[in-house]
C-alpha cells in the first residue's frame, strides 16, 4: 500500500513539474496569487494606514 | 525600519495601490482579544511546565493533594500550549489574513465573539479545571474529557464557518497559499479530532493505539503545522514587501505535507505490536515528509533573498526565521527518528521530549510570536513595544537552545542506559543535572513569553500614516504588479479548468487525505490486527475485575501511563529488561490504550508477580521510602494517614498494577513465539527463552541457589569498598532497611513482612549471595541481579560487616532433648527436621521458611520472632503456645544448626 502511495506521489510531482516546465501560462497562473496576496497587503495597510486609530 | 541596512530598500520606488477603494473590515477586537488570549494562556500553560519540570528534581514540590499531582499538571501544559496558546494564536492570525486573502469579510462578527467563548471560557478553561478536578483522557494531545471534545468540534465546525467559507469564492489564480493551508488544515482538523479522540476509547489496545497514533501526529502536523506554514508564507512577505520565491513550489510543498503527514503516526509505535507493514509505511512517510520540508523551507528562505538585513531588523521577521529554521530542523530529526535503527535508541527518552520543544516552541511557537508581532505592528492603535519583543525573541531562543540541547543529551545518556544491564534508577540518577538544567531553560522561556505580552501591551501606538518604507514594494514587484496584477481591478487569469477552483481541492486535500490516512493507519492495521488475535489469543481471557477496572481508570487519570509505558517493544534491551514483548491480543480489553510514549519509570506490562501488595502500597504513598532515588510523586492523598491505610482509590490502582501482565502469565506465553512481525530476528540471538527479566523475584528452595555468583566474603575487606558498599546499599537498600539498616527505613512500616535488621542475623555466603541475586520470593526483598559486580560484592561486604558474628552454640545434651522435642512438635512442618527451611508445607509458602543452615539469628531476633511471630509470613507467634522456658530453648537449638553439615545434631 505504501508503496502504492508513494509511486502516486511521485507521479503527481513529476506531471505537475512537466506541466510547470512546458507549459508558461500555467506556470505565470501559478505564481499569480503572490502578487496578488501582496497588493492586498499593501491595499489593507494603505487603508488601515488612512483610518483613525 | 533600518533603511542605512538594506541598499534594497534603496532601489525600491513607492507602491501607490490602484486607488483608494474600501477594504474588507478587519475584526481587529477579535485580533486583540483571541491575541491577548493566547499570551495569558501560554504564560499559564509555561507555568505547568516548570512546575511538572521542577517535579522532576523535587518530586514533593507541591504534593499531597490531587489536583497538583504530576501527570494533570502535565496534561494541563500541552493541552493549554495547543488549544489556549496555538489556538488563539492562529484564530487571531486568521481574523487577520482571511479578509486579505479572500477580499471579504469573515463570516460574523457575532459568531467570531462565539468562537471566542467558545476556545476560551468551554474549551480551555474549563479543560484545565475538569483536568485538575480529574476528569481526562489518558490520550496524547487529546487530554482534555469528552465533553470538553465536544465544544472543541464545535468549535472547529465554527471556525469552517468563519474563516473557510470567505475562501469559497476565491478563484484559484488569487488564493494564496496562506489560503491553502488554512482551509486544508481547519478542514482535515476537524474531521480528524473526533477521531483520533473517540476512535481509542472504542477501539481497544493495539488497534486503538493506530488511531491514537494518528491524532498524536494529526495535531502536530495537520493543525498546528499548516497554521504554522500559512503565517510563515504570510508573513515574510508582507514584511520584506517581496513575493515568495516560488508559489508552485510552496503549492508542491502543500500536497506533499497534506498527502504524507496524515501517513506518518504509526512511527510512535515502531517495535510495537502494530503490523509491520503499518510501522514501515509510517517509517517510510516520515522519510518523505522530511523531503517535503526541505523543499519548503528552501522555498521559504529563498522569499528573504535580499532581505537579510531585515530579519535583523524587524523583529517579527526574525522570530519567522527562526521558526523556519527550527521547521527545518525539527523535521529532519523527526524523519531521522523514525528509522528503526535510532528509533530503538532514543524513543521514550528526554530526546524525543527535546524534539517536541524544538516543535512546538522552536517552530510553531516562534512563528506564532512572529505573526502576532506582525499583526500588532501593523493593527491601527496597537500599542507595540519592539524593544520588548527584541528581548523576548533573545530570551526565547536561549531557553529553548538550552533545553533543547540539554534534553537530547540526556536522551542519549538514558538511551546508552537503557540498552545496559544497569538497573532502571541508575537511568534516572543519571538524569538529574539534565532535569535540573530544564528547569533553568524553562525560566528565560516563561520570561521571553511575558516579555512579549508586555511588548503587546505597551510602546508607543502605531502611527496614523505610513512612512514611505512601510508602503514600499520592490521595484520589480511593483512593475511586475503593474503589468500583470489583473484582478482584483482587472480580469482573473485564465486557468486549467481541473483547478479553477483552488479552495475545492484544498478542500478535498483536507477529506481525500483524511479518509486515507485513517483507512490506510488505522482501518487496515486495525483489521490485521484483529486477525492476529483471533490467531493467538488464548481460547479464554480473564477480564479485569471492577475493583482492577477502576484502577485502570485512576491510572489515566493520574498520568501514569506518561512515565510509565505497559509496551514492551520487539527488541532484545526491552525483553531483557521487562520480558516477553507486548503482543495484541493481551491489551484486546484495554479502553483506551495506555501503551505509552514516554518512559521516565520503567514499564509495567509485566508487573504481575513482580512487587508485593504492601511494596506497592509504600511506594505509591512515598515512592523515596522503596526506591530512595526515585522521582515519582506520592499518592498520599490516596491513603488515610500511612502507607498501610490505602483508600480504596489505592486498593483499586495497586489492584489494577498487579493485574499487568496476567494475562501473558496465565496463557504461558513467555517467549517471542507470538512476535511474527520481522522484528523478531533482532532479538532471537541475544533473548533468552525463559523471558523472564532480571527484576523478577526467583524462588531459591531453602535459600540458596547454585547459579547465584558467590560475592567475595568479608574477611577482611578494605574501607574504600565498605565506603562503596554503603553508598551502593544507601541508594538502593536504605528506604526499606533504613539508613543505619535497622530495618526501620521509611517502607519498613507499610512492608508485610518487614525488612530486617541487619545487625541481628548472621548469613552465609551463599545465602547472602541468593537474597541479593534473586531476591526474597513473597516479600518486597527484589533482586539485584542488574547491579554491577563490584557494587553487588562491596555491598554484601558492607552487609557482613554489619552482621552479628556467628555464635558457636553448645547445648547440653538435656536441654538439647527438650528443644528437639519442642522443635520437632512445632517446627518441623516448615522449617524441616534439620532446620533446612525444607519442611513438608514449605513448598507452599511465600517467603519461604528460613533454612537455620545459612541464617542465624541472634538470640535478640530469635527472642522476638519466635514470641512475635513475623506479620506478612507463615510464621506466628509461639507466646501464647509455648512457655517462655520453651521458646528459650529453641533459640539455641536454631542458632546451633548454622553451618552444621551433619544431618543429626547432637552436641
Amino acid at each position: 500500500m505504501i508503496n502504492i502511495i508513494v509511486a502516486i506521489v511521485t507521479l503527481i510531482v513529476a506531471a505537475f513539474l512537466l506541466l510547470w516546465i512546458f507549459r508558461p501560462s500555467f506556470r505565470k497562473w501559478v505564481e499569480q496569487p503572490k502578487y496578488t496576496m501582496l497588493e492586498n497587503d499593501q491595499r489593507f495597510r494603505h487603508a488601515d494606514n488612512r483610518r483613525e486609530p | 525600519m533600518n533603511k542605512g541596512s538594506n541598499t534594497i530598500d534603496e532601489k525600491i520606488m513607492p507602491f501607490r495601490p490602484k486607488g483608494h477603494q474600501a477594504v474588507p473590515r478587519t475584526e481587529y477586537d477579535l485580533i486583540r482579544w483571541h491575541g491577548h488570549a493566547a499570551l495569558i494562556t501560554v504564560l499559564v500553560s509555561a507555568l505547568f511546565g516548570i512546575l511538572v519540570a521542577t517535579k522532576f528534581n523535587f518530586p514533593n514540590f507541591m504534593g499531597g493533594h490531587a489536583w497538583e499531582t504530576w501527570g494533570r499538571l502535565r496534561y494541563n501544559h500541552t493541552q493549554g500550549i495547543f488549544f489556549g496558546w496555538l489556538g488563539n494564536a492562529f484564530i487571531a492570525f486568521c481574523y487577520y489574513v482571511t479578509p486579505r486573502l479572500t477580499n471579504s469579510t469573515v463570516n460574523s462578527r457575532r459568531l467570531g465573539w462565539g468562537l471566542f467563548w467558545i476556545w476560551n471560557f468551554m474549551v480551555v478553561l474549563p479543560g484545565w479545571v475538569l483536568v485538575c478536578m480529574g476528569f481526562s483522557q489518558p490520550l496524547e494531545w487529546a487530554e482534555f474529557p469528552m465533553i470538553v471534545d465536544v465544544f472543541v468540534i464545535l468549535a472547529f465546525l465554527l471556525m469552517l464557518v468563519q474563516f473557510v467559507k470567505p475562501f469559497l469564492k476565491v478563484p484559484a489564480g488569487d488564493l494564496y497559499v496562506s489560503g491553502w493551508y488554512i482551509v486544508g488544515g481547519l478542514v482535515f482538523t476537524t474531521l480528524a479530532y473526533p477521531i483520533g479522540n473517540l476512535v481509542p476509547e472504542l477501539v481497544a489496545g493495539a488497534k486503538g493505539a493506530a488511531f491514537s497514533g494518528l491524532w498524536i501526529h494529526d495535531a502536530v502536523g495537520l493543525f498546528v503545522t499548516p497554521l504554522a506554514v500559512a503565517m510563515t508564507y504570510y508573513v515574510i512577505p508582507a514584511v520584506t514587501k517581496r513575493p515568495i520565491y516560488s508559489h508552485f513550489i510552496s503549492m508542491l510543498g502543500f500536497w506533499l505535507l497534506f498527502f504524507i503527514y496524515p501517513l506518518n503516526g504509526t512511527h510512535h509505535y515502531v517495535y510495537s505490536a502494530i503490523p509491520m507493514s503499518a510501522q514501515r509505511g509510517a517509517i517510510i512517510a516520515s522519510a518523505y515528509l522530511g523531503l517535503d520540508v526541505i523543499l519548503v523551507v528552501t522555498n521559504l528562505l529563498l522569499s528573504l533573498r535580499g532581505s537579510s538585513g531585515k530579519v535583523g531588523s524587524n523583529v517579527a521577521l526574525r522570530f519567522i526565521w527562526f521558526g523556519v529554521v527550527a521547521y527545518l530542523v525539527v523535521s529532519l530529526q523527526g524523519s531521522m527518528q523514525a528509522f528503526m535503527p535510532i528509533n530503538r535508541f532514543i524513543h521514550f527518552s528526554d530526546w524525543v521530549i527535546g524534539h517536541s520543544h524544538l516543535a512546538m516552541i522552536g517552530f510553531a511557537s516562534f512563528t506564532a510570536a512572529g505573526a502576532l508581532a506582525h499583526i500588532w505592528s501593523n493593527m491601527p492603535g496597537a500599542k507595540y513595544n519592539e524593544r520588548a519583543m527584541g528581548w523576548s525573541f533573545w530570551l526565547l531562543s536561549i531557553g529553548l537552545g538550552l533545553m533543547v540541547i540539554d534534553l537530547t543529551a540526556a536522551g542519549l545518556v538514558e538511551g546508552q542506559m537503557w540498552v545496559s544491564r544497569a538497573p532502571w534508577i541508575d537511568s534516572v540518577r543519571a538524569i538529574y543535572p539534565y532535569w535540573f538544567t530544564r528547569i533553568l531553560a524553562g525560566l528565560p522561556i516563561i520570561a521571553g513569553f511575558a516579555l512579549f505580552w508586555i511588548g503587546l501591551l505597551t510602546g508607543p501606538r502605531n502611527p496614523k500614516s505610513a512612512t514611505s518604507d512601510s508602503m514600499a514594494l520592490n521595484k520589480n514587484t511593483a512593475a511586475r504588479l503593474e503589468d500583470e496584477v489583473q484582478h482584483p481591478h482587472g480580469e482573473p487569469h485564465a486557468a486549467p479548468s481541473i483547478l479553477s477552483y483552488a479552495f475545492v481541492i484544498a478542500f478535498v486535500a483536507g477529506f481525500g487525505f483524511f479518509v486515507l490516512s485513517f483507512v490506510v493507519l488505522g482501518i487496515l492495521p486495525a483489521m490485521q490486527l484483529q486477525a492476529e488475535i483471533n490467531r493467538t489469543a488464548p481460547h479464554a481471557m480473564q477480564p479485569l475485575s471492577a475493583s482492577e477496572e477502576h484502577g485502570r481508570q485512576i491510572y489515566g487519570r493520574e498520568g501514569c501511563a506518561y512515565c510509565h509505558t505497559e509496551q514492551v517493544r520487539t527488541i532484545t534491551s526491552d525483553v531483557q529488561r521487562f520480558g516477553a514483548p507486548t503482543a495484541a491480543w493481551e491489551t484486546q480489553y484495554d479502553y483506551p490504550q495506555l501503551w505509552g510514549t514516554r518512559r521516565i519509570g520503567p514499564d509495567l506490562s509485566r508487573e504481575n508477580g513482580l512487587h508485593t501488595d504492601d511494596w506497592q502500597y509504600a511506594h505509591l504513598y512515598n515512592p523515596r521510602s522503596t526506591v530512595p532515588d526515585s522521582i515519582m510523586p506520592g499518592y498520599s492523598w490516596m491513603f488515610t494517614g500511612s502507607a498501610g491505610e490505602p483508600n480504596s482509590d489505592a486498593l483499586d490502582l495497586v489492584a489494577y498494577v498487579r493485574s499487568l501482565g496476567r494475562q501473558r502469565a496465565l496463557a504461558g506465553e513467555t517467549g517471542n513465539q507470538q512476535v511474527d512481525h520481522g522484528t523478531a530476528m533482532e532479538m532471537s540471538s541475544s533473548y533468552g527463552s525463559e523471558g523472564v527479566p532480571d527484576t523478577r523475584p526467583r524462588i531459591a528452595a531453602m535459600g540458596l541457589d547454585d547459579s547465584a555468583p558467590i560475592f567475595s566474603s568479608a574477611q577482611s575487606p578494605d574501607s574504600n569498598r565498605l565506603a562503596h558498599g554503603l553508598d551502593v546499599y544507601q541508594h538502593n537498600c536504605s528506604g526499606c532497611h533504613g539508613t543505619n539498616a535497622d530495618g526501620q527505613g521509611s517502607a519498613a512500616a507499610a512492608l508485610r513482612p518487614r525488612a530486617i535488621d541487619l545487625h541481628l542475623e548472621h548469613f552465609s555466603d551463599a545465602h547472602l549471595a541468593t537474597v541479593l541475586w534473586d531476591g526474597v520470593s513473597g516479600s518486597a526483598m527484589p533482586p539485584w541481579r542488574q547491579l554491577e559486580k563490584n557494587d553487588l560484592n562491596d555491598v554484601a561486604s558492607y552487609v557482613q560487616s554489619l552482621e552479628s558474628p556467628a555464635t558457636n552454640v553448645t547445648m547440653q545434651p538435656a536441654e538439647f532433648a527438650a528443644a528437639q522435642t519442642i522443635y520437632t512438635a512445632n517446627c518441623v512442618s516448615c522449617h524441616g527436621a534439620n532446620g533446612r527451611g525444607d519442611g513438608p508445607a514449605a513448598g507452599a509458602l511465600q517467603p519461604s521458611p528460613v533454612n537455620f543452615r545459612v541464617r542465624q539469628p541472634s538470640q535478640q531476633r530469635a527472642w522476638t520472632v519466635l514470641n512475635e511471630g513475623v506479620s506478612g509470613s507463615s510464621m506466628p507467634a509461639w507466646k501464647n503456645t509455648l512457655a517462655p522456658d520453651q521458646i528459650k530453648l529453641l533459640i539455641p537449638y536454631v542458632q546451633q544448626m548454622y553451618g552444621n553439615d551433619k544431618e543429626l545434631l547432637h552436641p
